[in-house]
């Protein structure tokens, strides 16, 4: 009987020994998050700053792009209405001469 | 020992266990929770700055296509202005060649004529030398014509004479007897007297939308 009983106690020990462990590892995991806390927060604000900045130079870039395009259609129509212009000019040039002179000799 | 008191001391040790497996799992829950969390609050945070930053490229970002977009406008119409400036003086080019060539043709001595009267006329009559080049010179001018034309013109009694001094231009300037006041009617001077005038009508005659017929 008292053996059992020594025996029942070590074994409640041993239990105890494994509680208070577990409680220290615990700890250990909390103390270790506190710590983390403030890196964890500079990390996720410096990571969502930079992922805004990244965000901001493509808009920037992207504005860029479809300026450029649109540019290029402006600088077509210009080269096609400069064609054209000089199509109907050179087919009044005459005229243009004949009315000029007209100006000064009359 | 007997069998019952190994399976109490078995289930000492089991349970121990087990409450030190739930100590660890809700350490680990609630720490996972707690950098949960802080994520949430940096990036609630950021939130302002992220919303400055984004607002402000898409500012730049419309100042860039504005700018582009001016810049291309202009350049266009830079580019149609000038095929236009550039067209308006190549007629005036013409323009030039063909009064000097008007000097060897027929219709040439009406013309020089009447550029005499017209400077006559402006000059108000009254005794005026008349300076040509040298083949304009020995053209056969008739002086008593024109006289009487400006005289006609202005009311007063008019004089013209060739004057010794040459000139290099076709056309003619035509002076007061005293020098003080003249007036040119070179072919030169009448084109840069009218230039403004002339390019604008030869513009209108190019770039009109009606067609040449």
């Amino acid at each position: 009987m008292l053996e059992s009983f020594k025996a029942v106690l070590d074994k409640e020990r041993e239990a105890e020994k494994i509680r208070l462990e577990a409680r220290e590892q615990a700890e250990k995991i909390e103390k270790e998050a506190q710590e983390k806390v403030a890196e964890i927060y500079r990390e996720i604000y410096q990571e969502t700053i930079a992922e805004a900045k990244r965000k901001s130079i493509e808009i920037k870039e992207q504005a860029k792009i479809d300026a450029e395009s649109r540019a290029q259609i402006f600088v077509r129509r210009a080269k096609k209405q400069k064609k054209k212009i000089r199509i109907d000019a050179e087919k009044k040039f005459d005229a243009a001469v004949n009315a000029a002179l007209n100006e000064i000799l009359s | 020992m007997e069998s019952s008191d190994n399976r109490i001391i078995d289930r000492i040790l089991n349970d121990a266990r087990e409450e030190a497996k739930a100590i660890i799992k809700e350490a680990k829950r609630s720490a996972e929770m707690l950098l949960e969390k802080q994520k949430e609050l940096a990036s609630h945070s950021a939130e302002k700055e992220v919303y400055s930053l984004l607002k402000r490229a898409e500012n730049e970002a419309a100042v860039i296509k504005g700018r582009v977009t001016t810049d291309i406008k202009r350049r266009a119409g830079w580019m149609v202005l000038s095929e236009k400036e550039r067209l308006v003086t190549s007629v005036l080019n013409e323009v030039k060649n063909r009064l000097v060539n008007l000097q060897k043709s027929e219709e040439y001595l009406p013309v020089l004529e009447k550029l005499i009267v017209d400077a006559g006329t402006v000059l108000d009559g009254g005794t005026l030398e008349v300076m040509l080049n040298k083949n304009d010179s020995s053209l056969p001018l008739k002086l008593n014509k024109l006289e009487k034309k400006i005289a006609d013109g202005t009311g007063v009694k008019t004089r013209l004479k060739i004057s010794k001094q040459q000139i290099k231009a076709v056309g003619v300037i035509v002076k007061t007897n005293d020098g003080k006041i003249f007036v040119d009617n070179t072919f030169e001077a009448i084109l840069s007297r009218r230039e403004r005038e002339l390019r604008l009508k030869i513009a209108r005659i190019l770039f009109s939308r009606a067609s040449a017929s």
